[in-house]
């Protein structure tokens, strides 16, 4: 990048085109003129420090899923141009124009109403593409988090994605309701007959603030917590770049090969499904399967007690391990013919972790008809036992500790069973 | 749903139809209403662009010619009935106006 260039990060949408004129002056004045916009991306050109007037222009009878340039763009543009504006470049609907400061150049809109109107237009496609987008990032941290929430809390690459899907639902809630704070104030207004009011530069600046230092944090706590080695970690930030570098390409090659509307639409669908089955199957569970296999080792060592205690063979065991800051969990599985043991010990020194997790188990056994009993067991009083009706599975609650067992063996008795997970889990 | 629309025509609106009395390139008409209104109304761009649009919706002009990206326009006999109302009611406005004040009413 030349000394000449100068590349910033502005993130904006259509009702909020007044503050980026406001932004383009100002750079304007310090000597960077606007060359052109990929997604949030400004590129400027060095040039002898000026007055300048920008028109941020919503165009909203042409697609976010056209190319550049259509003949409708060309047409609008003519027209500007006619009227003495200079035409710097394109994104999606926004269209950028510019006039010497002082210039007698007519207001691309004398029309306050029509502006706002064609803004509001526009913003359809980006509202819905928000709400969508939020949702299913809600969708998501629900499933992330009580599908099993032992693995969502132990789990550190989980928790910092969850944190991650939080803030991302956060910001698009405020926008949205920005959004609508907005659209609903200047109905009021237009019927009132009194002057539309868009949002200054001052205030986009503070919201892209926020959103940058949550992305910090992000990428921050990506590398530093959920990779066990550094490489991991900035492997992990890497698989956040992927729709990134989707819509890059997607854009590119629309852009050059001209395609009809449908076609950019077909092609937008498949990057997307492209991107979420690269992020979650493909390299997702290459890195994630990285990270588990360090903890995979450490199971074992963890696994104090297992089907040998019980007087049957160790076959090939399965046992995990996983510690995040919030909570860490064992869990074994192990069969020897027609006998089994599985369980899994979840440790927090978060109460409320314990709470939740001992109501969903609960809630798991009713859900699959096994009956919830509380078992008078002859451990200490701070031990709470539970077993479903058959008595295979039996559930030992501790202010800080939780083991699920599922005993598949009937040779030993359930007091002794109990006995055994307590010495080994709680003493 | 034309008429609702357009019961009261705007500034720009009435001059941009009758800018089209004649034909007009659309990127003349701009200059054609400054004209029309002695300086005193101008008609922004996207405005007017917006403006074309619902007009030939609403058929109340019509595309005479296209060169390359030029399209030209006319008033229809449609868009030609708004703006007469329009100026008829204008008229009356100035008119009462008047009677008012010669204290005729």
């Amino acid at each position: 990048m030349s000394i000449n260039t100068k590349i910033t990060l502005f993130i904006f949408f259509p009702h909020e085109c007044e503050a980026v004129e406001e932004y383009l002056e100002g750079m304007a004045a310090r000597g960077w003129l606007l060359k052109s916009i990929s997604g949030n991306i400004f590129r400027f050109k060095k040039i002898e420090p000026r007055r300048l007037k920008y028109s941020v222009d919503v165009l909203h009878k042409i697609s976010d899923f056209d190319h550049k340039d259509t003949d409708v763009a060309l047409e609008y543009r003519d027209y500007c141009v006619a009227a003495g504006w200079k035409y710097v470049c394109q994104r999606g609907k926004i269209q950028v124009f510019y006039s010497e400061d002082g210039a007698d150049t007519v207001p691309i809109h004398t029309e306050g109403n029509e502006k706002f109107k064609s803004i509001l237009k526009a913003s359809i496609t980006s509202v819905i593409a928000q709400l969508i987008f939020m949702f299913s990032i809600l969708l998501n941290i629900y499933i992330q988090l009580f599908e099993n929430i032992e693995t969502a809390l132990s789990n550190s690459y989980t928790l910092v994605l969850i944190a991650g899907l939080f803030i991302a639902a956060t910001v698009t809630s405020m926008e949205l309701i920005d959004f609508f704070f907005w659209m609903v104030k200047n109905i009021r207004y237009l019927k009132q007959n009194e002057t539309i009011r868009y949002s200054n530069f001052k205030r986009i600046r503070i919201k892209n603030i926020v959103k940058g230092v949550a992305v910090l944090v992000l990428i921050l706590s990506l590398v530093l917590e959920s990779g066990r080695t550094l490489g991991q970690g900035v492997s992990l930030v890497g698989i956040m770049f992927i729709p990134i570098i989707i819509s890059i390409v997607l854009a590119i090659v629309i852009n050059k090969k001209r395609y009809s509307r449908t076609t950019n639409i077909i092609l937008y669908v498949g990057g997307v499904i492209i991107g979420i089955w690269l992020i979650g199957h493909g390299i997702g569970n290459g890195v994630i399967s990285q990270i588990d296999s360090n903890d995979l080792n450490k199971a074992s060592d963890k696994v104090t007690l297992s089907l040998i205690d019980f007087g049957y063979k160790d076959k090939s065991p399965y046992s995990s391990f996983n510690k995040s800051i919030i909570a860490e969990k064992l869990e074994y599985i192990s069969v020897d013919g027609e006998n089994d043991l599985m369980y899994t010990v979840f440790k927090s020194r978060y109460p409320v972790a314990i709470k939740l997790d001992e109501s969903m188990i609960l809630e798991r056994l009713r859900k699959n008809n096994l009956g919830v009993n509380l078992y008078k067991s002859k451990l200490p009083n701070n031990i709470t036992v539970y077993h479903d009706d058959k008595k295979r599975n039996y559930i030992l609650v501790s202010d800080n500790k939780i083991i699920n067992i599922t005993k598949g063996f009937n040779n030993i008795n359930e007091d002794e069973i109990l006995a055994s997970f307590y010495n080994k889990f709680f003493i | 749903m034309a008429r609702e629309q357009f019961q009261n025509l705007t500034e720009p609106m009435y001059y941009i139809l009758m800018s089209l009395l004649k034909e007009q390139c659309g990127v003349d008409i701009m200059e054609a209403v400054y004209k029309i209104s002695n300086g005193r109304v101008r008609v922004g761009p996207g405005t007017l662009y917006a403006l074309l649009g619902k007009f030939e919706k609403e058929k109340m002009i019509i595309e005479t010619e296209v060169q390359g990206r030029k399209r030209s326009y006319i008033i229809t006999e449609k868009g030609k009935e708004i703006l007469l109302e329009e100026r008829r009611r204008l008229i009356t406005m100035v008119k009462d106006w008047d009677d008012y004040m010669e204290g005729k009413l």
